[in-house]
């Protein structure tokens, strides 16, 4: 298991390699620099333009430029903001929490809803309540984030005293509104894996073994049909997580939630390329983390697949 | 349950089962009243050929008949209790503790997310009350009943092979010491030597523990080695029922002796198989008269309108065949003592 968890660690450095090098070169390709976007705000003469390229370090070909910014982040620099002038892991690490938080608790939620909704659904295939629960679900896989969150704003915070319409400065509250926005999506994409995952396993023979020895319908579900069922939706759950882990932009901008994933908007628009770049790197590192948990996770609910990591080691009979 | 009942009283009495299978388009009857019983300590073989309702029968037993079958019945009462009436409390009692199944494959029969002694282990906490370290305990004995070190408790079914997974299903079933045992062909996944420890096994353990069981095969050969019982099956329905010497030394019915008929014979290995020509009937469409008749040789034209009369040459031994009317009658195999 070590040995597997290393070997998908060092497999990350080649990912992360693509990532800077593809970010790197868009933001290149884009038109303009940073030096436009302050040409549109003052005046500058021409050897001024010239003097600011050279302090950014945007003359010479993307080439150097990548390589130069590759020595640094293996030395641990990510480098400065041209914006802002503060170092860029520190800009992120500081929106980090906010995008923790919505992450957790847009998945508690849809965990809590989703699941129990898949596995009824599924209970009852075939019957309205079976279709009703999966048109619902249909319904909020359709439904825009950004959509959604503007009818929140409408319809619940400017008429429920208490909640806020944005920001994170309220606590719990706070939080309410941006993470049933995004637990929306979610909890419809899990409850359709939750469904399908447990009609494949409620036709098992094994559960027939289980009922056969006196056990409640309830407890045969729960604990031994749901565990077997559960590959498919932890894969879905932990894929999603991980992605509003690297920030919710459509939300984060609706609610204006201090996250990563406005950090990186506002970055890629002021072509402040030492963040944008920055920020994705830490970005893919985070979700290449939660994927390799996810992995392992693998592991702990299913032997089998425990038996394949590294080296088997056998009891002795 | 006490261990009160003297060998030979009667622990299973099941009285006109039927089970139909209601689909959209049609109606499936699987089991069309049958009626057997079985005594403490014996053992009933059920015989037939795949989709007699050898299966639907057992599990109609356990209250397990698949959605959307429907199971109706006179009696089906298990150390006296009727099972058809009990309540769902009723019922995770007495599945597992009075009566336990063995299945018939044991590649799919065993959950694979958890241990062999989990497994084995929650029935007895289920139904017994011990502490789950006493429950590990009595799992590991268990194992070492079915021959299977306890060492091994600790693993998964998939670190077993398909004999020792046998094994394990059927500790399963004997982990809180059932009146009644149903095997549902518990070797027909098996290769043939493992089929032959795994029955001398059951045996064994059948005899120590007084247990009543039903046998449920295609193999004839099983039935011989097991059984003291036996109830042929045809669509259905009970054709041939007796004591195996009866059924076997006396065959009366047609299909009885079509069975055996298509088995090799060992003394004179160069004849050949006897089939029975043609195949069951769709138990969705099922003939007004014997269902055995568009196949039966000794079919006459009363056979295809009536169902068969039922012929009593014993106490024990019942055939279900109208050409026992006919005086002077006999099939073509040899009667022997």
């Amino acid at each position: 298991m070590l040995r597997y968890a290393i070997k998908r660690i060092l497999l990350m450095i080649p990912v992360i390699i693509g990532v800077s090098f593809l970010i790197f070169f868009i933001m290149d390709l884009a038109p303009g620099d940073i030096v436009d976007i302050k040409l549109a705000e003052e005046a500058l003469t021409f050897e001024e333009i010239e003097q600011l390229r050279e302090t950014y370090g945007l003359n010479g070909s993307v080439f150097t430029r990548y390589f130069s910014y590759m020595v640094n982040f293996v030395q641990g620099d990510l480098g400065t903001s041209l914006v802002s002038g503060r170092p860029v892991l520190d800009s992120y690490l500081e929106k980090m929490p906010a995008t923790i938080v919505l992450a957790c608790a847009s998945i508690f939620v849809s965990i809590m809803i989703s699941i129990p909704l898949g596995v009824y659904a599924a209970m009852k295939r075939g019957t309205f309540a079976d279709n009703a629960s999966m048109v619902l679900s249909f319904l909020g896989l359709s439904i825009p984030n950004f959509w959604l969150g503007l009818m929140l704003i409408i319809v619940v915070a400017l008429n429920v005293p208490g909640i806020p319409t944005g920001g994170f400065s309220k606590g719990i509250a706070s939080v309410i509104l941006p993470a049933i926005t995004v637990g929306t999506g979610l909890t419809a994409t899990l409850a359709r894996t939750t469904r399908s995952s447990m009609l494949d396993v409620l036709s098992q023979d094994y559960l027939r073994t289980e009922r056969a020895k006196g056990h409640k319908e309830i407890k045969v579900i729960m604990k031994y049909a749901l565990r077997n069922a559960l590959i498919p939706i932890i894969t879905i759950a932990g894929g999603q997580f991980a992605v509003t882990l690297g920030g919710a932009v459509l939300t984060e901008t609706v609610f204006s939630w201090p996250g990563v994933g406005r950090l990186i908007v506002d970055a890629v628009n002021s072509r402040d390329v030492p963040m944008a770049v920055g920020c994705i790197i830490l970005k893919s590192i985070t979700i290449g983390i939660v994927v390799l948990i996810v992995d392992l996770l693998y592991a702990v609910i299913d032997p089998r697949i425990k038996a394949q990591y590294g080296k088997r080691k056998r009891k002795q009979a | 349950m006490e261990d009160k009942k003297a060998l030979g009283e009667p622990v299973l009495v099941v009285e006109d089962l039927q089970v139909r299978f209601e689909l959209e388009a049609e109606t499936v009857s699987a089991v069309n009243g049958i009626s057997f019983t079985l005594k403490k300590g014996h053992t009933l073989g059920f015989v037939g050929e795949t989709g007699a309702g050898k299966t639907t029968t057992a599990l109609s037993l356990l209250r397990l008949v698949p959605h959307p079958g429907k199971v109706e019945s006179k009696k089906i009462e298990v150390c006296g209790q009727e099972v058809s009436t009990m309540t769902t409390q009723q019922l995770e009692k007495y599945r597992g503790n009075d009566i336990a199944m063995i299945f018939q494959d044991p590649m799919t029969s065993l959950n694979p997310v958890f241990t062999v002694g989990q497994q084995i282990a929650d029935t007895i906490l289920l139904h017994q009350e011990v502490s789950s370290s006493e429950a590990k305990k009595k799992a590991e004995e268990m194992l070492e009943l079915v021959g299977i070190p306890a060492s091994r408790e600790g693993e998964y079914p998939h670190q077993f092979s398909g004999g020792m997974k046998q094994r394990v299903v059927i500790a399963i079933a004997l982990a809180c010491n059932p009146e009644v045992l149903i095997a549902d062909e518990p070797t027909t996944a098996l290769d043939v030597t493992i089929q032959a420890q795994v029955l001398s096994m059951m045996k064994k353990l059948r005899d120590e523990r007084q247990m009543a069981m039903i046998m449920i095969t295609h193999d004839l050969g099983i039935i011989a080695d097991v059984c003291d019982e036996v109830a042929v099956m045809y669509a259905g329905r009970i054709v041939e029922t007796g004591t195996l010497v009866e059924v076997f030394n006396r065959t009366k019915h047609p299909y009885t002796e079509g069975l055996f008929n298509s088995l090799p014979n060992i003394l004179n290995r160069s004849a050949r198989l006897k089939p029975i020509p043609g195949l069951m009937p769709d138990p969705s469409n099922l003939p007004a008269g014997c269902s055995f008749a568009p196949r039966c040789k000794y079919a006459k034209d009363e056979c295809f309108s009536a169902q068969p009369i039922v012929h009593q040459f014993s106490d024990t031994h019942t055939v279900a065949c109208s050409a026992y009317a006919r005086s002077g009658f006999a099939i073509d195999r040899p009667q022997k003592k």
